[in-house]
């Protein structure tokens, strides 16, 4: 066997603080080293060609480099054993300026450590092993989980690169949050006009299966082959057949609170819960109808021409296999009904953001004139609280949920443009308003359209007779602030939406303190998550606004194009491996991975069903806790096996 | 029958006599007595609350210790000391949480009271009366004993800051309680709501800025009166005292000349229960109650 040791000086990076001429020297004399020298920079294309020629003249066969961190150079490393025909893996490197020369500035110190780990990676490079890159196929269609603004804008990206995509939506209609919103910041324009024919594009897409009323249920596999169950939920309704004449509406005898206008006003059993939801098709909801059992009331059957009706559909389960997945499962807002400070949500003109949302918009339930609900006057004086239930860790959320200042602004503008002689009063703690444009809209608001802004918060918000006193403080001048409104708009955080937390723990992603899915790495990979070929976009991360949204689910459709394009994708050779006569079965390993990638399975050996570890390649990750987990040493990972590291171990103690 | 350690506090011996009084008759009535613990001191009040020194906390704590005692001596009585006053409760419950998750604190504590031969072994629960009345007696069974339901009595429910504050002394939600209303409805009395009735009452600044506790007391109770109170019921012998002097003197500068009465919540129920009257030491009021009572024939 022949060793070759290369040491770089970094340019001063690491010669200033370690002998290299010394280490490079006393390498010579360490086991199987056939050569022994220092480059100034051994990452340039000359120092690369060094290592080439001394593979030639010294017929070399493994490669130790004292440089930077792995994570910088190893590639390149690499790439250069498998110039020369040397398996990749041969190669080991010795952190040597992250590790010693950037963090210690005594030279004696810094040679004497770079010498131990030099020494200890010598000795553990004579035991590396050549390892094989494996190769698994690809399905190249997409799965996208959540139909709102951000799973609508990711499956028509990776539809339009040509992929096939199926977009599954728990609720009847796509659309999500941003159907019920009326204008959107800081543009005014409507919301729902330009996202209606987003929604009409995804309908008629050659590349794109809508499964409404679905769910997700089961996802196996990893990146390029993910088996995923989706149950799909009865609507009860012919979609083909359903021409949205109407005719049942009037027959159905049961009234219920119609959730898209949150409860503000009335619908049928059988209902579209909007004009332009897609599926264009009504849908009887189980929970209201008397009619699933068809002896008590079948009146909108008998209505209906097309014959679309049919009460005996059942939930079904549908099995496919995806390439990749994103996550789009989105928000949803915190519940006034914790916040004790503003009534519990007790006091009826007390509403929500989204609440208002659907008062101030012309397809709402009050045709867009702003009427409170409890007795349906036009409020003339309104106050909106900024960060209700959120920046406020003792007893709500502690975060902010970025949109609320904005929304509220809006609200507040939109209040001034309809009642021109009301006032409209913004209690905030700060605004922030980083965001294009987001600035500018503020200071009309405030200017031009006279929206009072009174710094900080209000401390109880209670009825009083017919009006709501608020009582808060104003932090320029110290003063408290009391005053009676006749309507209050609490501006509610963003939080995880029950389906973002039930998808992250199906699919076994981390999750931050607040509950929503964690990025691989909140700076340069935010898109996506700890397993491969599963991204993430839109308010599953965290709060968003809707232009953040759109271009995290374009970035999220095109890193999922990167997997579909693939016919095959390499998977890391430095997996873990399971010695089968050493497995006692324990299952320690399985609990130990953090990425699901080894099951227990019941094998017939030496005659017997023993249960034993079996580690999925595709989905491992080479981190080694399930080797630091076996008690029976049963489990290696391969190119860190125990015999190497015990080899390491023992030189670094100067054995 | 179940006893309770009960422990006073200055207030109820001295202006609040009719508030401990109406409570240990209707305490009997209810098969709940309040039996007055021996050998008891201050509170220790305000000083625990505002400082952290273990000096200040030797007092609630020997109270605690002394108590644990004193249950052993009682007919079924769980290991629970009861307070009437709210700032007692706040107090006692505030230092007994603050003891029991820090072992540090108790040590010298315990080292302390070794001279009055007394130990706490953390084995205390502190409960305010409505507590007790609301978890351990239940409204049922109050209903069961009215004997005279307040019928045409207009409460106001005021609660103040010490029922509700800090959060690990309340007995009730802070935000929106319920207690004082449930109970006077089981009495049969009327519900007032008014948005004031957490607002401060002015507390402590009675002794130096009395201005200030004027300003208070005068909205708290406009805004009963708005609503359509024709009395207040509190549980706080500070609240009660603030509301009813400042009413008086509001009276005798010609502000206002329609009175509330102010009722604690034992007294409603000493009357609703048909104890005798002179128990209530109405006479110490500053506005007599006995004149509604009169008009509404529940004396």
């Amino acid at each position: 066997m022949k060793i070759g040791v290369y040491v770089c000086e970094c340019g001063s990076n690491i010669a200033s603080t370690v002998d290299v001429d010394k280490i490079v020297e006393e390498a010579k004399d360490l086991p199987n080293v056939a050569v022994s020298r220092v480059y100034k920079y051994m990452c340039s294309d000359p120092g690369q060609e060094l290592i080439k020629n001394d593979i030639d003249e010294y017929d070399l066969d493994k490669i130790v480099v004292a440089a930077c961190s792995p994570r910088m150079h190893e590639a390149t490393f690499r790439s250069v054993l498998e110039d020369k025909g040397l398996n990749p893996y041969v190669l080991e490197i010795v952190n040597i300026r992250e590790h010693v020369s950037w963090v210690n500035s005594d030279k004696d110190k810094g040679t004497e450590k770079s010498m131990a780990l030099l020494t200890g990676a010598v000795h553990r490079s004579a035991l590396m092993k050549p390892l094989e890159r494996k190769k698994v196929g690809v399905i190249h269609t997409a799965l996208v989980i959540g139909g709102g603004i951000a799973g609508i804008q990711a499956a028509l990206d990776i539809a339009n690169m040509g992929y096939k995509t199926t977009l599954v939506e728990k609720t009847s209609s796509i659309g999500g949050k941003m159907s019920q919103l009326d204008k959107t910041f800081p543009t005014l324009d409507c919301s729902q006009c330009i996202l209606s024919p987003k929604m009409v594009e995804v309908n008629r897409h050659p590349n794109i299966k809508l499964l409404s009323l679905s769910e997700v249920v089961a996802v196996d596999g990893y990146v390029g082959n993910f088996k995923v169950k989706i149950k799909r939920n009865p609507r009860y309704v012919i979609e083909d057949k359903c021409t949205l004449c109407g005719d049942c509406l009037p027959v159905c005898p049961v009234i219920a609170h119609d959730e898209y206008n949150q409860g503000f006003s009335p619908r049928k059993a059988i209902y579209i819960s909007y004009p332009q939801a897609i599926p264009a098709s009504f849908i009887i909801n189980p929970d209201d109808c008397l009619g699933i059992d068809p002896l008590i009331c079948t009146k909108c059957k008998e209505v209906c021409g097309p014959e679309a009706i049919d009460f005996d559909m059942q939930p079904e389960i549908i099995e496919e296999e995806f390439g990749a997945i994103i996550v789009a499962t989105g928000f949803a807002p915190y519940p006034i009904e914790n916040i004790g400070e503003y009534g519990y949500g007790t006091i009826h003109d007390v509403i929500s953001g989204l609440d208002y949302e659907r008062i101030v918009s012309a397809s709402g339930p009050t045709e867009g004139k702003i009427l409170r609900p409890s007795d349906g006057k036009i409020p003339e004086t309104v106050v909106f609280i900024h960060c209700a239930g959120s920046r406020d860790p003792s007893k709500h959320l502690p975060y902010c949920s970025k949109i609320c200042c904005m929304y509220s602004t809006k609200h507040a503008l939109q209040y001034k443009h309809i009642v021109h002689n009301g006032t409209a009063i913004n209690f905030y703690i700060d605004i922030r308003t980083a965001g294009k444009d987001y600035e500018e809209f503020y200071q009309r608001a405030a200017e031009e359209d006279k929206v009072i802004y009174i710094r900080g918060k209000v401390s109880e918000v209670l009825k009083d007779g017919n009006q709501i006193l608020i009582k808060g403080v104003d932090t320029l001048s110290g003063e408290t602030v009391e005053l009676h409104a006749d309507m209050v708009v609490l501006a509610t955080g963003i939080t995880p939406s029950e389906g973002t937390k039930e998808m992250a723990s199906l699919m076994n992603l981390a999750v931050d303190i607040n509950g929503f899915i964690r990025e691989a790495h909140p700076k340069l990979k935010p898109i996506d998550t700890a397993i491969a070929g599963i991204f993430i976009a839109g308010t599953a991360t965290g709060p968003k606004d809707i232009p953040d949204t759109v271009s995290q689910a374009s970035g999220a459709a095109s890193k999922a194009c990167g997997i579909l394009s693939q016919d095959e994708l390499e998977i890391e050779a430095t997996v873990a491996i399971v010695d089968d006569s050493l497995c006692r079965g324990c299952g320690m390993c399985a609990e130990a991975c953090p990425y699901s990638a080894i099951e227990m399975q019941v094998i017939n050996q030496y005659g017997h069903s023993t249960r034993i570890a079996y580690v999925n390649e595709a989905m491992c990750k080479g981190c080694g806790s399930c080797a630091a987990a076996c008690l029976n040493g049963a489990i290696n990972q391969l190119g860190y096996t125990d015999s190497q590291i015990l080899a390491l171990i023992s030189a670094l103690g100067g054995d | 029958m179940v006893q309770y350690s009960y422990f006073p506090g200055c207030n109820l011996k001295t202006n609040a006599k009719g508030f401990e009084k109406s409570a240990l008759a209707v305490s009997k009535q209810l098969d709940a007595e309040l039996v007055e613990m021996p050998n008891w001191n201050c509170c220790g009040t305000v000083h625990t609350l505002v400082s952290d020194n273990l000096m200040k906390r030797i007092a609630p704590t020997r109270i605690l210790s002394r108590s644990s005692k004193h249950v052993e001596m009682l007919e079924n009585s769980p290991k629970e000391v009861v307070t009437l006053c709210s700032m007692c409760n706040s107090t006692l419950k505030v230092v007994n949480k603050d003891i029991k998750n820090d072992e540090s604190k108790l040590e010298p504590i315990n080292f302390q009271l070794e001279f009055d031969e007394e130990e706490y072994k953390k084995d205390m629960e502190v409960k305010h009366f409505l507590e007790i009345l609301r978890d351990s007696v239940g409204y049922e069974k109050i209903e069961k004993n009215v004997k005279k339901p307040l019928k045409g009595l207009k409460v106001f429910c005021y609660y103040g800051c010490m029922l509700l504050h800090p959060d690990e002394a309340k007995i009730d939600d802070e935000e929106m309680p319920a207690v004082l209303e449930d109970l006077s409805e089981s009495l049969g009395a009327e519900i007032i709501f008014s948005p004031l009735f957490k607002y401060c009452c002015g507390s402590y600044h009675i002794v130096d800025q009395e201005d200030i506790v004027n300003t208070q007391v005068q909205k708290i109770i406009q805004s009963a009166k708005q609503s359509g109170a024709n009395a207040v019921v509190v549980a706080c012998p500070l609240c009660a005292y603030n509301l009813d002097a400042q009413q008086k003197l509001m009276e005798k500068q010609g502000q206002d000349k329609e009175l509330l009465p102010i009722f604690y919540f034992t007294q409603l129920m000493a009357i609703a229960m048909g104890e005798p009257i002179n128990i209530n030491h109405f006479e110490e009021h500053h506005i007599n109650p006995k004149k509604l009572l009169k008009k509404l024939k529940l004396i």
